[in-house]
C-alpha cells in the first residue's frame, strides 16, 4: 500500500525536535534548567498538537515536514510522539531539585527528542539514529549510575547493530517480501530493545541504577512496536514463524517477570518487571494480528506510558525524601504521613493492573480478546500475568507504604504542589479515559489496520 | 423511573469520585457532611430500589433492561453497557443499599475522629458502587468491573489499620486470593465470548447438547464457581475469610457479613441457566458447598474470637447456600441470601460490644446461662471429638498446603529463574547521580 504524501503547512517537526534539543542544553542554573525544559516540553507539545489538527490522519497518509522533508507524520506515530512530549512535561515538572542540577531532567528532555525522530523519520536509516540517540544519556552518564556497571550496553548496542544490519537489509530488499535473516534481525532488535525474554535481567538492572525518568521516556518510546510495523508495512506483511517466535518471547517475557515480580522486594527492580510485562502485553496485542488485539495495544500504550510515568515519578519523589533508605530491607511505612504520595503509587500500580475504571481495564479487556481470538493460551496466560503483577504491585504498595514506621525517622512530607498537579492531570486521563474509553479509542481510526501475517513465506 | 433508577445506581460513584480528588487536590470536607452525603446518597438509592422492588415483585411489571451503548468497541467487537433490573438484581441492589446505608450511618459514630475518616467514607462509596454494578450487570463484563471494585476496596479495608503489620499481611493475603479467584471469572469471561459469543444474563445463548456443548457449558461453568467460591470464601478458597477480620468492625459487617461474601453467591444465581444445563457442575457445587459447611461449622465452634467465630459460621452458611443453588433451589437461596445477610449485619455490629451485652443476659438471668450447642456435639464420640478439634485448631491445615504446595514451589521456581539474570546491584538508596547526597533529606 503505497502512503500518501502532503506537506504540513508549518514546519511544526522540526521545530519540535529543535526545541527539545534546545531544552536539553545544561545552561544556567536550577530555575532556568527547569525552566528552560519545560518550555521546551511545552512548545514540542504545542507543535505536536499543532501537526496533528492540520495533517490528514491515516495509516496511509504521510504528511512530510517542509524544512526537513525526512521527517514525517505517519499513522498514530503524531499522537504517540504527543503522549511522549506530554509525559516529559510532567517529568520535568515533578522532577526533585537535584534531578535538575545534575542533568536528569536535560536527559529526559533529549530523549523525547530522539524518540520524536525515531517516530517521525521517513527513512530506517534516520529512524535507526533516532533509536541510537535514545541510549546516548545512558552512555553519558553511565559512570553516574553507581554500581551498574554497564550492563545497560548490551540491549542497546545489540538492538543498534541489530537495526542496522535490518536497515541494510530494507534498502537491498527494494519492498519485496523480507528473508529469514532480516526478519530474525528485526526480532533480536525488538527483544533487545524492550528487554524481552531471555534478556529481560539486563533491563531489570538498568531500572535499579538510571534514572527513573530517563527510563520512563526511552523505554515508553514503544521503538521495538515501531519497528515492527514499519518492517512489516515495508516488506508486505510478517511471515507466520515471526509471529510464532514473537509470541512465544512474549509469553515467556509476561510469565517470567510476572512470577520474579511476585518475590521481588526491590521497588526498581519490580518496576522494571511490571514494565516489561506491559511491554510484552502491548507487542502481544500488536502480533496477534485482530483488530481488538492492535487498538487494544495501542490504547494500553497509552496507559501504560501515563501510569508508568506517574509510578516513576511518584517513586522518585519518595527516594527523593528518603534517601540513604535501603528499600528492600526496611519498609518506611509512608502511608501516614505522605498519603498521596501513597494514593497515587497505588492507582497507578494498580491501573498497570488493570483496575476496572480506569483506561487500564479497557485496554486490557481488549488485548485480551485479541490474544484469545489468536489463541486462547496466550489470552489465558496474559490473563494470568497480569493477576499475578496485580499481587505483586500491592505487595510492593504494601512493603513500602504500609505498616510500623522505623522509630526515629523523619514524617516526610506529602507531595508539594509542582508534583501533586501533574500526577493529578494523569490520574484524570487515566480515569476519565476508563469511564469513557471510546473517545480514547477513537485516535486510532479505522485506516490503522493491525498487522497482517503472510504465511507464504 | 429510568433515570432514577441510573442515578440510584452511579450516586456513590459520584461521590467517591468527587471526593477522592478533591482529596487529592488538597480539599477535605468536614466530616459531617461526607457522612450525611453518605447516607442521603443510600437513603436515596434505598428509596428508588424499593419502588423497584414493589414494581417488579408485587405489581409483576417485566423486568427492566436496559441498553446503554457502547462502553468501548472496535470493528469487530462491543463492550455494550448492559444493566438489568429483574427479580434476582433488585432484591440484592435494594439489600445493599439497605445495609450500606445503615453502615454507613454506624460509621458515622464509629468511625468518628479516627484519622482514616474520609478514607474510609470513600472507599465504603467505592465499594457501594462496585455492588450495585455487580447486582445490576446484564453482562458478565461489567458484572466483572464491579466485581474487582469490591475486592480492591474489601482488601483496602481489611488493611486500613496500615500502621499495624498483621492487617496489613493479611490484605496482601486476600488481596492474592483474589485475584487468583478473579483468573477463573476472566478465563470464564474469554471462553463465554469464544464459544457462546459472550455472557449476556437476559439472553444466554447456550450451545446444543447434542452437538457436543455440553462440555462447554461445563467447562465455563466450572470456571465460574471457582470465582464464585473466591469471592465467598468456600471450597479452595476457604482460608481467606478469618483473615479478613482486621478491619474495622462496620467494614467487615458490610463486606464478611453481608453483601461482599454473597456476591458470589448471586454469581452463581445469575448463571444459573449455565448450572442447570450441567450435572457436573452442579454436582460439584454441592460438593464444594457441603464441605466448607461442615468445616466452617468445626472451626466456628473452635474458634476463640467473636469475630473468627463469626467468620466461621458466615462460610457455613455460605456453604448451605451453595448447595441450595447446586440443588436448583434458586428461590430457597435468595431468601437464605437475604435472611442471613440482615443477621450476620446485625451480628458483626454488635460484636464489639459482646462482653457488655453478655453480661446484661448473664444478669438477666440470674447468673446462670446454659451452654448451648451441647446436645450436637455428644452426638460425635469422643475421640473423633479430640481429632476434630485438631482438625479445627490447625484451620483445617488449609494455610500449611498452600503454602507447601503452592507458595513454596512457586518461590523456587521464581529463584531458579534468576539464574537466567546479571545478579543485582548491592541494594543502595536512592538512585542515580546523588551518591554522594545522602546527607540530604529534601529537594
Amino acid at each position: 500500500m503505497n502512503p500518501q504524501h502532503s506537506s504540513l503547512p508549518y514546519p511544526f517537526l522540526s521545530v519540535a525536535l529543535v526545541a527539545l534539543l534546545a531544552g536539553s542544553l545544561p545552561v544556567g542554573g536550577q530555575w532556568m534548567r527547569r525552566g528552560l525544559a519545560i518550555l521546551a516540553g511545552l512548545a514540542a507539545a504545542a507543535c505536536m498538537t499543532a501537526a496533528l489538527v492540520v495533517a490528514p490522519m491515516g495509516a496511509t497518509s504521510m504528511a512530510h515536514d517542509p524544512w526537513v522533508p525526512l521527517l514525517a507524520l505517519q499513522g498514530a506515530d503524531g499522537w504517540i510522539v504527543l503522549a511522549l512530549c506530554l509525559i516529559t512535561l510532567l517529568l520535568v515538572v515533578a522532577a526533585p531539585a537535584r534531578d535538575v542540577t545534575d542533568g536528569v531532567t536535560q536527559g529526559t528532555v533529549f530523549l523525547c527528542g530522539a524518540n520524536l525522530l525515531a517516530h517521525a523519520s521517513t527513512h530506517a536509516w534516520t529512524m535507526g539514529i533516532g533509536w541510537a540517540l535514545t541510549a546516548l544519556p545512558f552512555m553519558v552518564g553511565w559512570r553516574a549510575m553507581q554500581g551498574s556497571g554497564r550492563h545497560w550496553l548490551l540491549p542497546v548496542v545489540g538492538s543498534t547493530a541489530a537495526l542496522a544490519v535490518a536497515s541494510a537489509a530494507d534498502v537491498a530488499s527494494g519492498g519485496q517480501p523480507a528473508g529469514t535473516l532480516p526478519w530474525l534481525l528485526v526480532l533480536a532488535a525488538i527483544v533487545a530493545r524492550k528487554g524481552l525474554f531471555p534478556l529481560h535481567g539486563w533491563v531489570v538492572r538498568m531500572f535499579q541504577d538510571a534514572p527513573l525518568a530517563w527510563l520512563a521516556v526511552a523505554f515508553n518510546g514503544r521503538l521495538g512496536s515501531l519497528l515492527f510495523l514499519r518492517f512489516e508495512a515495508g516488506h508486505q506483511g510478517v511471515p507466520a514463524w515471526a509471529v510464532d517466535v514473537l509470541s512465544w518471547v512474549i509469553l515467556a517475557s509476561a510469565v517470567t517477570c510476572s512470577l520474579r515480580a511476585l518475590f521481588e522486594k526491590d521497588p526498581r527492580r519490580l518496576l522494571g518487571y511490571l514494565f516489561i510485562g506491559q511491554s510484552a502485553l502491548v507487542l502481544g496485542g500488536v502480533i496477534v494480528g485482530n483488530e481488538e488485539g492492535f487498538t487494544g495495544s495501542l490504547v494500553h500504550w497509552l496507559t501504560v506510558a501515563a501510569a508508568s510515568s506517574g509510578l516513576m515519578a511518584a517513586l522518585r519523589a519518595m527516594q527523593a525524601r528518603l534517601p540513604g533508605l535501603d528499600w528492600s530491607r526496611r519498609a518506611p511505612g509512608l502511608a501516614v504521613s505522605a498519603p498521596r504520595l501513597a494514593t497515587f503509587f497505588l492507582v497507578f500500580a494498580l491501573t498497570l493492573a488493570g483496575l476496572p475504571g480506569t483506561l487500564g481495564y479497557c485496554s486490557q479487556d481488549l488485548v485480551f480478546s485479541g490474544a484469545t481470538e489468536h489463541s486462547f493460551a496466550m489470552g489465558l496466560t496474559l490473563v494470568v500475568t497480569s493477576a499475578l503483577n496485580a499481587i505483586a504491585v500491592f505487595r510492593i504498595y504494601s512493603h513500602l507504604f504500609l505498616g510500623v514506621r522505623p522509630r526515629h525517622s523523619i514524617a516526610v512530607p506529602d507531595l508539594l504542589p509542582r508534583e501533586r498537579w501533574p500526577l493529578v492531570a494523569c490520574l484524570v486521563f487515566l480515569l476519565a479515559g476508563g469511564l469513557f474509553p471510546t473517545s480514547v479509542i477513537r485516535w486510532k481510526t479505522p485506516e490503522f489496520h493491525p498487522p497482517a501475517a503472510t504465511p507464504g513465506h | 423511573m429510568k433515570t432514577l433508577l441510573l442515578l440510584a445506581l452511579a450516586l456513590p460513584g459520584v461521590l467517591f469520585m468527587a471526593s477522592g480528588l478533591a482529596w487529592l487536590a488538597g480539599l477535605k470536607a468536614p466530616e459531617p457532611i461526607v457522612s450525611r452525603l453518605t447516607k442521603a446518597s443510600y437513603l436515596f438509592s434505598f428509596l428508588v430500589f424499593s419502588v423497584e422492588a414493589v414494581r417488579l415483585l408485587f405489581l409483576h411489571d417485566p423486568s427492566l433492561d436496559l441498553r446503554l451503548g457502547d462502553w468501548f468497541a472496535t470493528a469487530h467487537a462491543h463492550f455494550g453497557v448492559e444493566l438489568l433490573f429483574d427479580r434476582l438484581s433488585v432484591p440484592l441492589l435494594w439489600l445493599a443499599s439497605l445495609l450500606v446505608g445503615i453502615v454507613a450511618a454506624f460509621s458515622g459514630r464509629y468511625m468518628h475522629k479516627d484519622p482514616g475518616f474520609h478514607r474510609y467514607f470513600n472507599l465504603l462509596n467505592l465499594f457501594g458502587f462496585g455492588a450495585f454494578l455487580v447486582a445490576a450487570a446484564g453482562s458478565v463484563e461489567l458484572l466483572m468491573a464491579g466485581w474487582e471494585l469490591v475486592g480492591i476496596t474489601s482488601v483496602l479495608l481489611i488493611g486500613f489499620f496500615q500502621e499495624r503489620p498483621e492487617p496489613v499481611g493479611n490484605a496482601l493475603r486476600v488481596y492474592g486470593y483474589y485475584r487468583v479467584a478473579d483468573i477463573f471469572l476472566v478465563a470464564s469471561v474469554m471462553l463465554g465470548h469464544l464459544w457462546f459469543g459472550g455472557i449476556e444474563f437476559a439472553h444466554l445463548h447456550l450451545p446444543d447438547a447434542a452437538a457436543g456443548g455440553s462440555w462447554k457449558v461445563t467447562a465455563t461453568a466450572l470456571l465460574l464457581i471457582m470465582a464464585a467460591c473466591g469471592k465467598s470464601s468456600v471450597g479452595p478458597f476457604f482460608g481467606w475469610l478469618p483473615r479478613a477480620m482486621e478491619g474495622p468492625t462496620p467494614s467487615s459487617a458490610i463486606f464478611y457479613g453481608a453483601v461482599s461474601v454473597h456476591l458470589g453467591a448471586f454469581l452463581l444465581l445469575r448463571a444459573e441457566p449455565l448450572l442447570r444445563a450441567s450435572g457436573t457442575a452442579a454436582a460439584a457445587l454441592v460438593l464444594l458447598g457441603g464441605a466448607s459447611a461442615l468445616l466452617g461449622t468445626l472451626l466456628h465452634r473452635s474458634a476463640n474470637d467473636a469475630k473468627t467465630m463469626l467468620a466461621h459460621a458466615t462460610q457455613t452458611q455460605l456453604g448451605l447456600i451453595f448447595v441450595e443453588i447446586g440443588m436448583g433451589w434458586t428461590g430457597v437461596a435468595a431468601f437464605h441470601i437475604t435472611g442471613h445477610a440482615i443477621v450476620r449485619t446485625a451480628q458483626f455490629l454488635r460484636a464489639p460490644s459482646l462482653l457488655h451485652e453478655h453480661l446484661h443476659v448473664h444478669a438477666a438471668a440470674g447468673g446462670e446461662l446454659a451452654p448451648t450447642g451441647e446436645h450436637l456435639e455428644a452426638l460425635v464420640p469422643r475421640r473423633a471429638q479430640w481429632w476434630l478439634y485438631r482438625v479445627a485448631m490447625g484451620a483445617g491445615f488449609y494455610e500449611a498446603v498452600v503454602s507447601r504446595a503452592l507458595v513454596a514451589p512457586l518461590a523456587r521456581l521464581t529463584d531458579g529463574l534468576a539464574l537466567l539474570e546479571p545478579a543485582p546491584a548491592k541494594p543502595r538508596s536512592t538512585g542515580p547521580l546523588d551518591a554522594s547526597r545522602t546527607e540530604e533529606t529534601q529537594r
